[in-house]
């Protein structure tokens, strides 16, 4: 000890002398019973640590077992599927309602059928229609030029290949129906009677009002 | 790593009883139950509350090692500290359940023998006596000046105060267990050896 132990003054025996009367106090050893009652705890902590270390044993198992049998799943022979639905599913136009079998529910497989087999026969997604061709449409003078132009972007382009050429064709202007109206140059526009009942007035212009007198 | 547990530190030893090392915990227990047990015993004043409380800090050792913490103390000090928490609790608990009158640890030892052997219950009596009187802030850090040797910043570690707070408890304890022991002084049953 460091500390200043011994502050004299006649307040009772020195510092020597009051370690000697504490040492009369012998405090007796642990009894025996505190090591073995800590032996007891740490082996029944020991053994309810047990079965922690089993859960993800069990859980690997699990999984593995799980695994084997969707390989399991996996290799077993797939039955075809019904050609008529398939021919019936494919083709793009509804077939007759007397020709198409009524399809099962999704969710509910018929009985006694595999359910890979019935995963097979399930209807494909129906194709996708392709995007119409592309129409340009221009004023019957621009269409001569364009088919010249054409003519002779074909002419050149044929040595080419592995290149295709769009395929030009000049229709008259009566033969289609042409999807600019045809507008009179004296027609009135729809919104002119709107126009002229507001064209002498000027439109709302908000002014701020000066807060003061200055 | 040695095979033999006494020679192996005290970090190697509580990583084996993580490990489930039933002699790594064991040693860990013979190293340090004489501190934690004598300390106890002097702060309760009682055997039974010293078994519980020695057997609940090696226990915790079991139940959250987490809080013990390497860089901080030592484990003998991390130990000892876990035994004063218990012992104040203890100590708080007897005070609203004891009886009237003292207790039963504190009574000298009676029976048959020697009459040295007498004299030395009674004057053991009379110190355990002063001690339990103290307050426990006192009797805590005189205990471990004084019986277990320890220096101003192990005692400071384990009771969680400053160095200089130590100090002037320890100053404090010193006289008022002076004071206490003053009047067996005079009468003769405390003799300077």
């Amino acid at each position: 000890m460091k500390a200043d132990l011994n502050p004299g003054g006649g307040d009772g025996p020195k510092r020597e002398d009051l370690r000697s009367f504490l040492r009369h106090w012998v405090v007796p050893g642990p009894p025996p019973e505190i090591e073995e009652g800590l032996r007891r705890t740490f082996r029944r902590r020991r053994a309810n640590g047990r079965p922690a270390l089993w859960i993800p044993l069990a859980t690997a198992a699990a999984l593995a077992l799980l695994a084997v049998w969707r390989i399991g799943m996996k290799d077993r022979p797939v039955a075809p599927a019904p050609a008529e639905r398939t021919v019936a599913v494919a083709t793009p136009a509804p077939p007759a309602p007397a020709a198409v079998e009524p399809a099962p529910p999704p969710s509910a497989p018929a009985p006694g059928r595999p359910y890979a087999a019935v995963s097979a026969a399930r209807p494909s997604r129906r194709p996708t229609p392709a995007p119409p061709e592309a129409e340009i449409v221009v004023e019957p003078g621009q269409a001569q030029g364009l088919a010249e132009l054409g003519r002779r972007l074909r002419d050149v382009l044929q040595g080419v290949p592995g290149t295709t050429v769009p395929r030009v064709e000049t229709l008259s202007a009566a033969a289609a129906t042409s999807p600019i109206p045809a507008v009179g140059a004296t027609d009135v526009p729809v919104y002119g009677a709107e126009w002229e009942a507001v064209a002498g007035e000027w439109p709302f212009v908000q002014q701020s009002v000066p807060t003061s007198g200055r | 790593m040695s095979a033999d547990p006494r020679l192996r530190s005290d970090e190697e030893l509580l990583r084996a009883t993580a490990g489930g090392d039933e002699g790594a915990f064991l040693e860990i227990y013979r190293r340090y139950r004489e501190r934690v047990y004598r300390f106890a015993y002097r702060m309760t004043g009682s055997a039974d509350a010293a078994r519980d409380v020695t057997h609940t800090c090696f226990a915790s050792l079991l139940e959250a090692p987490f809080r013990y913490d390497g860089r901080r103390a030592g484990l003998g000090t991390y130990l000892c500290a876990a035994a004063r928490n218990q012992s104040l609790r203890h100590a708080s608990r007897a005070w609203r359940e004891r009886p009237a009158g003292t207790s039963a640890d504190l009574r000298p030892a009676k029976g048959p023998g020697p009459l040295e052997r007498v004299l030395e219950d009674e004057r053991a009596w009379i110190v355990r006596k002063a001690l339990s009187n103290l307050a426990p802030l006192h009797r805590e850090v005189l205990i471990l000046a004084e019986y277990e040797e320890l220096d101003l910043a192990t005692i400071a570690e384990i009771v969680g105060a400053e160095v200089g707070a130590v100090k002037v408890r320890l100053h404090r304890a010193r006289r008022k267990l002076r004071s206490a022991l003053e009047v067996h002084v005079r009468s003769g049953a405390l003799a300077v050896e």
